[in-house]
Parts: structure tokens; sequence; C-alpha cells
């Protein structure tokens, strides 16, 4: 019951990039807005591959195409995807970190959606490629973010 | 080698067990000096997470305890809180600090003195009851080559704790619970850090965080707020 129609990589060629890029908006596919049309093309032949093995456990309805973006977020984290994939960053605090899909977010962003999951404090400073950053900060495809945790008291 | 260890308690008396039998017999890091400090007692609440032979000042009791057992290295105890008034007694240059107490305005002091030196290393650890850090702060040629301990957190620069030796009884026996695999993870990827800079000149790490909930351990590289200190 597959609620996402596959296209062919003919069909895909075939769609002009800013065709293309509407699709990877659709599909909560981030980091796109430069790249090249077959780049954008793999991302989207492999967002299908990796849909089709993920959908049955999910349970989407053409009446809620919203939740896409949030699908796709939680597909690239649940799947043990390599560094080379260029929608995900690195994102820690403290011994925590994984991986999302969070290109083109700022810190702000990510802070206030990952908060509960990695434990961030709320005073806590950013960091990218050891460097610190506001909460304005745009992340880039490559970038590791770390959100400092305090250091224990105790000893 | 002059090595000083600040704080005996649950960290820092396990510590210079293990960093002492890797120094004894590690000849080409000879000679040894290491200086103990710590102010408090070892008493019987003490045992739970402690490593003592005997009740007394910890920084008296462990230097009999390993002078005897450490040959090759020569031990010195300082049996007092570290404070302004003696921290240049403690912290020279060309040393390696060892920082294992249970207040950041103890940290804080540290890292701000060893702003003054040229070269020195500081490696400080801290824990909470489950999840710990370590921070390696290294000056060479008067410059910080990894941030200092305060660079990165607020709450060390801006500490609202106290020294203990501003604490009073009461203040000192409320201490929050602690876990002994805790301190001992502290101490393990302190000893971590001491063989990645001593003898493998990594200075590329500035801190590891670690959580004994999720077994997850993780380095962090951070680039330093004020080269000049």
């Amino acid at each position: 019951m597959s609620k996402i129609k596959s296209m062919s990589i003919a069909e895909l060629e075939e769609k002009t990039v800013a065709e293309l890029r509407e699709l990877c908006k659709k599909y909560g596919i981030v980091g796109m807005s430069k790249a090249r049309k077959d780049d954008i093309i793999d991302e989207i032949s492999n967002f299908y591959d990796n849909y089709e093995n993920f959908e049955d456990s999910l349970n989407i309805t053409n009446e809620e195409p919203s939740k896409l973006p949030y699908i796709n977020a939680n597909l690239h984290s649940f799947l043990d995807v390599n560094d080379t994939y260029k929608t995900l960053i690195s994102v820690s605090c403290g011994a925590a970190s994984s991986n999302y899909p969070v290109v083109g977010k700022t810190v702000g962003y990510v802070k206030a959606t990952y908060r509960e999951i990695l434990n961030i404090e709320i005073d806590s400073k950013a960091v990218t490629n050891g460097n610190e950053v506001s909460d304005s900060y745009i992340l880039k495809s490559g970038d590791t973010l770390e959100f400092v945790r305090q250091a224990g008291v105790k000893g | 080698m002059n090595i000083s260890i600040i704080g005996l308690g649950g960290i820092g008396s396990i510590l210079v067990n293990t960093l002492s039998r890797y120094l004894d017999t590690n000849c080409s890091l000879h000679p040894v000096h290491i200086k103990l400090v710590d102010g408090d007692d070892y008493e019987p609440k003490n045992t739970i997470r402690q490593e003592f032979i005997n009740f007394g000042n910890k920084a008296y009791i462990k230097k009999r305890e390993l002078s005897n057992k450490f040959s090759n290295i020569y031990y010195e105890d300082f049996q007092m809180f570290l404070d302004d008034n003696f921290i240049s007694e403690i912290i020279s240059e060309n040393s390696i600090v060892f920082v294992a107490v249970d207040n950041h305005k103890t940290r804080k002091l540290v890292s701000d003195y060893a702003k003054k030196l040229n070269d020195i290393i500081i490696i400080s650890g801290g824990n909470e009851l489950t999840d710990g850090n370590v921070q390696i702060f290294i000056r060479k040629g008067g410059e910080n080559v990894t941030p200092s301990l305060t660079d990165y957190h607020p709450e060390i620069e801006n500490f609202e704790d106290k020294l203990p030796n501003e604490m009073s009884c009461e203040e000192l026996s409320n201490s929050a619970p602690q876990l002994y695999f805790t301190n001992f993870m502290v101490a393990g990827h302190m000893c971590s850090a001491f063989y990645n800079v001593i003898e493998k000149n990594n200075y590329k790490v500035s801190e590891v965080y670690f959580d004994l909930l999720t077994m997850n351990a993780n380095a962090k590289k951070r680039i330093p707020k004020n080269i000049r200190g």
C-alpha cells in the first residue's frame, strides 16, 4: 500500500531542476537548493529505495502529506546511513549524538527540535566544526554541531 | 616529570593509584615527582567509593601508602585545599596538573592561573551521578592549544559554588550522592587523556563525555577562544 508513487530514473531525468526540487520539498529531503540535477535525482532515488523498506511500518494516509518530512527524518535516523549522505549532520550533546537531516536549518531550530532527545540544556553553547556559533547560524552540508553539555561538578 | 593531583576523593584516589603504577615502571618519564593536594580526611563514610588504606588526611595517607609501593616516584603531600595563597607551589611551568575536585570555583582558579604560564597541561575531570566529563587544557609557548576550562563552560567561568575551605561543616556533609563506577570512569578517561597527550602527542581532543547508562563516550575537538589567553 505505497502512498508515494515512485518514479524511475528515466522519469526523474525528464523533469526540470525546479520540479525535482519541488519533489524534494514534498518528500522532506533537505539541502538540495544548490545541488546539481544528478545529485538531486540520486537523493530522490535513494529516498524511494529506503521508503519502500520502511513504509509498511508507517500508517500514512493521503490526507496526511504533512507527515512526510517527519517520516523522512525518522527514516534517516532509523537507517545506518553513511557519512557521505549529504542531508545529514552529526548533532551531539555530551555523550549523546546522532545524525539528523538539518542542512539549511538554524542552530536554534535544531536545539528546539532535538532538545529532549539529546538532553540539551536551554543555555547550552552551540559549536559547529570547533567554533562557537549563535542560534541563527544556518547549518551547511558537512558541518558537525555540538551543544556543549555542562561539566560535571563532583569528584 | 612534575605532576600535581588536586583532590583525592572518589576520582583522585583511584586516579593516583593507576597513574603511579604506570609511571613507576616507565623509565622514559623519570624522575617523577607527584604533589598530592587535599585538605580533607578519609573517614568511614568515604569507604564506599574511595581508595585508601587508613583513615586520616587524604594527601598524607596516600603519600605513605604509595611511597612504600612505588619506589621510583617521589610523593609530596599538601594537607590543604587549593587556594590563591599557595597555588604557585602546586602549579608550575612544564607540569601536568590533574584536577579531581568537587567544585567549579577550584577549576576556574586552576584554569585562570594556568593561563599565566607558558607550558602547562591541565586534565580536569568531574561527574554527576551516572555521567561525567574530562577536559584537557594545554598551553604551549604561551598559547592555548586547546580551550581553557572556562572557554565553553560558563558554569565554570561564573561558578556558583565555594572552595571547600569556605564551606561550613553542614555544607560539606550535604554533598550529592555519587557512584563509584562513575568516579572510576572519570579516572579512566583522565588516564586516557594523559596517555594520548604525553605518549602520543595527540593534542586534538579538548573534552570527553561519557554516560554510564547509555555506555556512550564522545570526544570533542574545539578551538580555543583566546589564543593568547
